[in-house]
């Protein structure tokens, strides 16, 4: 299977005058096409650091960071970063607008995005009148806009009750699959990620190193998944591997 | 149909409204009323504060015989070519100092200083570098707004949200893509905010440049009027410069009300 990323031997240390701090210890692995990655571990053991680093946002650090052919980023953040002052369609045609690719075909192709998460009757509304996973909604489709094939998604759904939190997990996991995208997922949720996972990988206290990996196989639902007879073994891995 | 609870409600709230506005008239007609009646009667020493019907007199017969409008026009003038040079120096020094953090924190004392400085203390070096004219009132008005303007402008760049900016980065957004669709657009209300601070330094350093040197405006009137002891020129000008202000407030309002 060809990787579309490949991270190899990634060092990265935070630096005061006082003191340096490294976050992150010869971590190395690769994400395959299609493949739904999620990494769990302590917090502020530098999970999101990774994401950062994979981005772009972040080019302090030692390693090499190789992508496949045609790489397209998408990074949804855990943080609301929607525009307040913009609509829902305005919202959703950012990221397309700051790269150049504004024209019908990608306009209609935003469209059917809204019109598919419930969002296109209300397109020219503010989204500062959506609730939580409406707005979290918003920020998928923008994130989905300009057709990645890889998306990044830090702790994206962390600000949302647990009813929409599930809705939403569900509707990733789909995208990811129908699309053929790859998704990098950072959770503190170990639950989520081993409903939505091909893949799980455990890093460590800081310095974060990998300190295992999982293959899940489990149903084509997030949410059925949760029911599966092997997810408990999973949790309780994970959980170990976390608090040990 | 409105419930009875919204109905209700909306009584509550106009009545409220209506009793805010009447406190604030009767508060107005309570002042002109006392003011009259102590003025006329030398409970307040009138040859200093005067008292409203002479003022009021005193503002028709300015009106008619000095060209009220003409000085009122030269104030409005500068105060409006001011405001815009304020805030046009304000708006790139502040793009500056949010895109370079090494050149923030250099020019940061110096800031500090001249803001602290009494800009009128530069009034004669202002005289002998632009002369005795309308530009040397507009510097004034520059200088003691600009600095202001800057500080308040450029912590509301500071403070945009770093979650936006993030997201436009990792779409491989350029600096000018930052600035036009994050930085201007989410600081809209802060920087009509300090519109509104900018505007009213603005008429102050106007009139204090007339002070300093000039042949009109109501920076003038006031001036004339103490050197000649016409203490109601002096209040009539001090009003006029009231609803001047005021004026230009509520045009900012409007903007913001309505271009936002």
């Amino acid at each position: 299977m060809n990787s579309i990323v490949c991270l190899d031997n990634i060092n990265k240390s935070y630096h005061s005058l006082d003191y340096e701090v490294k976050v992150i210890n010869n971590i190395s692995f690769k994400i395959n096409n299609g493949e739904f990655v999620t990494i769990v571990g302590p917090s502020g053991c530098g999970k999101s650091t990774i994401l950062n680093i994979i981005s772009g946002l972040d080019k302090d650090y030692d390693g090499v960071v190789t992508f496949g052919e045609d790489i397209s980023i998408s990074y949804m953040t855990q943080e609301e970063s929607l525009f307040p002052h913009l609509s829902i369609l305005d919202n959703a045609l950012i990221a397309l607008k700051v790269k150049g690719k504004l024209n019908n075909n990608s306009i209609n192709y935003v469209n059917g995005l809204l019109r598919k998460y419930g969002l296109f009757d209300i397109r020219y509304k503010k989204v500062s009148e959506l609730s939580g996973g409406q707005k979290q909604r918003v920020s998928l489709v923008r994130t989905l806009s300009i057709k990645p094939n890889l998306i990044l998604l830090d702790e994206a759904f962390s600000s949302l009750d647990y009813v929409n939190r599930l809705k939403i997990s569900e509707d990733v996991y789909h995208i990811v699959k129908e699309e053929n995208i790859s998704a990098l997922m950072v959770s503190h949720d170990i639950a989520e990620a081993i409903s939505m996972s091909d893949r799980i990988i455990v890093l460590s206290n800081r310095p974060a190193c990998i300190k295992k990996e999982y293959l899940i196989s489990l149903g084509d639902s997030p949410i059925e998944n949760r029911n599966n007879k092997d997810f408990n073994y999973y949790f309780s891995k994970i959980w170990e591997d976390i608090n040990e | 149909m409105s419930s009875k609870e919204h109905l209700l409600f909306l009584r509550k709230s106009k009545r409220n409204k209506i009793i805010i506005r009447s406190f604030q008239i009767l508060i107005f007609f309570l002042f002109i009323l006392f003011y009259e009646l102590f003025g006329r009667n030398n409970i307040i020493n009138s040859f200093i504060t005067s008292y409203p019907s002479k003022i009021f007199s005193s503002l028709i017969s300015l009106f008619i015989n000095n060209n009220l409008l003409f000085h009122i026009f030269i104030t409005l003038k500068e105060v409006i070519l001011s405001f815009i040079i304020t805030n046009i120096i304000s708006i790139i020094v502040s793009l500056i100092l949010f895109l370079f953090n090494t050149f923030d924190k250099i020019v940061e004392p110096y800031l500090t200083m001249i803001n602290s400085l009494p800009k009128v203390a530069l009034g004669p070096l202002i005289i002998i570098s632009f002369g005795s004219s309308s530009s040397s009132i507009i510097a004034m008005a520059v200088l003691i707004s600009v600095f202001t303007s800057i500080e308040t402008i450029s912590n509301c760049f500071k403070n945009t949200s770093t979650s936006i900016i993030k997201m436009l980065k990792s779409f491989n957004a350029s600096t000018i893509q930052i600035i036009w669709y994050a930085i201007i657009p989410c600081n809209y209300k802060n920087i009509i905010s300090s519109f509104k601070i900018s505007i009213s330094l603005c008429l102050i350093g106007t009139i204090m440049g007339e002070f300093l040197s000039s042949k009109s405006g109501v920076g003038y009137l006031i001036l004339y009027g103490t050197q000649v002891f016409n203490m109601s020129l002096v209040m009539a000008s001090i009003i006029v410069l009231l609803i001047m202000s005021l004026c230009l407030y509520l045009i900012i309002k409007y903007i913001e009300k309505h271009l936002i």
